[in-house]
């Protein structure tokens, strides 16, 4: 008796596993391979989706035509899952969405509330990655960057991924959000969230041709183009490259930059920052948070115009670390003066540093943190120490006789 | 039936001893073998008695026979001598004939055994037993460089076909008294000659007397080669999995004799058998003790890591490719994809009979006469490489796993292990295609629960791994470097 149910219960696991297998099977030749999805308003319905799909025969040596190695696929829909669907109708297979890289968000689209439930599909959805990184199309439409196409890179979106990681890593002029990052940060109580912004340089309908790849001169170009400003899943506005980078320092967020500080009249010396490293303390004193920003930077020259620093002496380099300090002072102070008046969000996440450090005193403030934003106290003291000097520390241009 | 019963009848009045008539043995002898043509008998005569000399030509050598024999006995029937009792044959024996070996046969069939094993029978009248004398110089195979266990740098003999040489190759590399030699025979109808050899003092009782009772047990009609006695005294539960191995170098088996393992060695067959032999064993190659240790355990590493793959890369690829699309990196689904577009076959299909076409390749290779040598591979490499993927039938990315796959399975020393292999590999293809890398992870459990319940002679096939036997790790995928052996 045992053993005949041990015998049924054997038989109905290897029947229910051979035929619940290949439910979800796909062939490399029943799929087109998306690679970024941008959303726009729509005109009929809600949502306007536009989806660069892989020309994929492009990417295969014996079936490559010399076509182009993408192309772009719309559709409308209320929810994203019609405006995929109606895609997928004109795709005429199945799209995989597994290896998408980019979301592209349309300016106008966030500025009204149709946002919001637009995420939740995102995550909900599984065949997502939840690391996509996240863009937000800034003075163009957002179904733009996809249909461009650029010499030396196959795919246009992944020029933008690229440029993104690498801006992020060497200059911090671009917060590189990804997915992931940001349902964090619209659902914590003491940060907003932020979003990369991209914008194409010189737009020009030419760059939607393969005959653009022929010329010498590329005037179309997508660049980063700093940080929007959000309020949950809301836009309230823009911040260049330069203050990005301000933000970032105001989080621990730069690896490496490079400064251009002002020595004389139009005259400069630029610092290589090398190592940089931001404490954050807040506390809540007199009504409103105190906030103390100690940025410690390691860095060398890299060029020096100014023949009053002799970078031969050690005071050259002592000017140059008191210079360097001021600007960075200046700057991030500057920066977050601004997004307190104009914007009044905590993109900073200094109510998580709160929360962190002293976490009662948060609890009180926290059901109106952005207002107590707002009436912040902040000092930023900067300590930089600059190391060396490129190879030559006595500069010709002290020796060009006069 | 008839036939057989006969058989069986006559067989009985064979086995009864001999009478002293020499003419009457010489009858039942020739009765025995059907006068076969290759008898031959002559008449001699010794003193005063007469009696036979008889041989197969086909057995014993003219020329041995010549010297070993008819020059001794040119003299003999001048002489005086009478020989008419076994005692009066044995001082002759030891007169005229002193160092050859010898043997005395009581009944025909015994006498028969002997003369089918290359002897020659003495039958003298008035004797009731037959002497017979080793005659010997069969014609055989000289001693060659291996064909299949190949080494740079060490040995370059082999193991030939004849019993009593591949004794010597393994005597001349163990000058050890201690060095044992076990004779049985087997095979209703061939009877067979196995020799099973062991270290006395490094053997274990219990694994010789395990192996003696499995010899002794065969109950087979014919041999014909070792394969047939690894077969039945594996008694081996696995359909893939060899628990002995097999072998055409002496030094290895030396090696393996001085470890404590037993050699079996079957008359006709340049392959002995070593046993027990477990999973490590199947990856070390003789070469490897030749070589620097680290460069041994490196090609170890490799070749079990090749194995892994030519086991799994196959069943990886399609379950990768069918269910889990987003593991492959980005620009190599692109160029995947765009292999596959517009091919009249999915990837499954294609990799399946693109593997059986390599294995077709591979037994026509194995098969084709020499003369026609090149054509197999010619063959192969454009029907198979270029023209299927030109015509668009495959990718060319599914014929470098292919290939790959191949290549990997090829790397295992020993062939009969690697073999087995291309068989799993097929059932894990079926598991990945239809449940993907779940699907694989089944195989792995189901395998690992097949090996871990080998056993090859009492020792479990995956030691020192599982058991974990911390010392025998020094020589299973590491190397050990030999070191002079503390006195103490």
């Amino acid at each position: 008796m045992i053993r005949r149910t041990i015998m049924i219960i054997l038989l109905g696991s290897l029947i229910s596993v051979a035929l619940t297998g290949c439910w979800d099977i796909r062939t490399a030749n029943q799929y087109v391979i998306v690679s970024s999805v941008a959303v726009m308003n729509g005109e009929k319905f809600n949502y306007h989706v536009y989806l660069q799909i892989i020309n994929t025969m492009e990417f295969a040596s014996g079936k490559r035509r010399g076509n182009a190695t993408t192309y772009v696929l719309d559709g409308e829909g209320n929810t994203m899952n019609e405006a995929f669907f109606k895609i997928e109708e004109k795709a005429g297979r199945k799209l995989e969405l597994s290896h998408m890289m980019l979301l592209m968000l349309d300016e106008k689209l966030l500025t009204d509330e149709k946002g919001l439930p637009f995420f939740d599909f995102l995550e909900s959805m599984a065949d997502v990655r939840n690391d996509i990184q996240m863009v937000v199309a800034h003075r163009i439409p957002a179904s733009e960057p996809n249909k461009i196409l650029i010499p030396m890179v196959t795919v246009s979106v992944g020029k933008i991924r690229y440029e993104l990681d690498s801006v992020a890593k060497n200059w911090g002029g671009t917060p590189n959000v990804h997915l992931k990052d940001f349902i964090r940060d619209i659902t914590s109580d003491g940060k907003q969230p932020v979003i990369s912004s991209v914008t194409i340089e010189h737009p020009s309908s030419k760059a939607f041709n393969t005959e653009v790849l022929k010329d010498t001169v590329q005037s179309t170009q997508i660049i980063a183009d700093g940080t929007a400003v959000m309020k949950r899943a809301k836009l309230l506005g823009f911040l260049t490259v330069e203050e990005t980078r301000d933000v970032l320092w105001a989080q621990n967020k730069i690896k490496q930059t490079s400064l251009t500080v002002p020595c004389e009249s139009d005259k400069y010396v630029q610092v290589q920052i090398l190592h940089s490293d931001s404490h954050v303390k807040v506390d809540y004193a007199n009504h409103r948070p105190n906030v103390r920003i100690q940025i410690n930077v390691k860095g060398d020259i890299s060029e020096n115009q100014c023949r009053t620093i002799r970078l031969d002496k050690i005071n050259g380099y002592s000017k140059t670390e008191s210079i360097t300090e001021q600007m960075i002072k200046k700057g991030v102070e500057g920066t977050i003066e601004k997004v307190q008046k104009e914007y009044g969000s905590d993109i900073f996440g200094f109510g998580e540093q709160m929360m962190r450090q002293h976490y009662r005193s948060f609890n009180k403030v926290k059901s109106d943190w952005d207002q107590e934003f707002v009436k912040a106290k902040v000092t930023v003291a900067v300590k930089a120490k600059i190391q060396s000097n490129g190879i030559v520390s006595k500069s010709f241009l002290n020796d060009i006789p006069k | 039936m008839s036939v057989s019963r006969a058989l069986t009848k006559q067989e009985g009045s064979m086995a009864m001893p001999l009478n002293k008539d020499a003419n009457d043995t010489l009858l039942q002898l020739r009765e025995l073998l059907g006068n076969s043509s290759d008898f031959q008998s002559s008449a001699i005569q010794i003193g005063t008695s007469h009696g036979f000399l008889c041989t197969l030509t086909s057995m014993a050598d003219a020329q041995s026979l010549m010297e070993k024999l008819h020059e001794p006995l040119k003299g003999s029937a001048a002489s005086q001598l009478s020989v008419d009792s076994l005692q009066q044959l044995e001082q002759f024996r030891q007169e005229k004939l002193g160092v050859l070996a010898f043997a005395y046969a009581a009944t025909v069939q015994e006498a028969a055994g002997q003369l089918l094993s290359g002897d020659a029978l003495l039958i003298v009248d008035g004797v009731e037993q037959v002497l017979c004398i080793t005659v010997g110089g069969m014609p055989t195979r000289a001693i060659e460089a291996p064909k299949n266990q190949k080494v740079i740098r060490g040995m370059q003999e082999s193991f030939t076909e004849s019993l009593e040489t591949n004794i010597s190759l393994i005597r001349r590399r163990l000058r050890n008294p201690l060095l044992r030699f076990e004779s049985f025979m087997a095979g209703e109808e061939t009877k067979t000659c196995i020799s099973l050899a062991y270290l006395a003092n490094a053997a274990e009782e219990s694994l010789v007397s395990e192996f003696r009772l499995r010899l002794t047990n065969m109950r087979v009609k014919a041999i014909y080669d070792s394969s047939n006695v690894e077969e039945i005294i594996s008694q081996n539960r696995s359909w893939f999995f060899p628990t002995l191995l097999s072998l055409e170098r002496p030094d290895t088996a030396a090696s393996a004799l001085v470890e404590g393992k037993c050699v079996v060695i079957v008359d006709g067959s340049p392959f002995v058998l070593i046993g027990p032999a477990v999973y490590g064993n199947f990856f070390q190659s003789a070469g490897d003790y030749y070589v620097m240790p680290v460069l041994a355990m490196f090609m170890r590493l490799m070749r079990h890591v090749s194995l892994i793959l030519s086991l799994f890369l196959p069943a990886l690829y399609i379950s990768v490719i069918y269910y889990h699309s987003e593991m492959v990196p980005t620009l190599l689904l692109y160029s995947i994809s765009g292999q596959e577009q517009g091919s009249p076959f999915t990837t499954g299909v294609a990799l399946v009979a693109m593997t059986l076409l390599f294995e077709l390749l591979r037994e026509a290779g194995t098969r084709v006469p020499s003369v026609l040598g090149q054509a197999v591979p010619i063959a192969g490499a454009i029907v198979l490489g270029q023209a299927a993927v030109e015509a668009g039938i495959v990718s060319s990315i599914l014929l470098i796993v292919v290939a790959a796959t191949e290549l990997c399975g090829l790397l295992v020393p020993h062939y009969d292990f690697s073999s087995t292999v291309r068989l799993i590999r097929f059932g894990l293809l079926l598991l990945g295609a239809v449940l993907g890398v779940y699907g694989i992870f089944i195989g792995i459990a189901l395998l690992t629960v097949h090996l871990v319940s080998l056993q090859s002679f009492g020792v479990p096939y995956l030691t020192p791994v599982a058991p974990m036997r911390p010392k025998a790790h020094r020589d299973m995928v590491f190397r050990a470097p030999l070191k002079n052996e503390d006195a103490s």
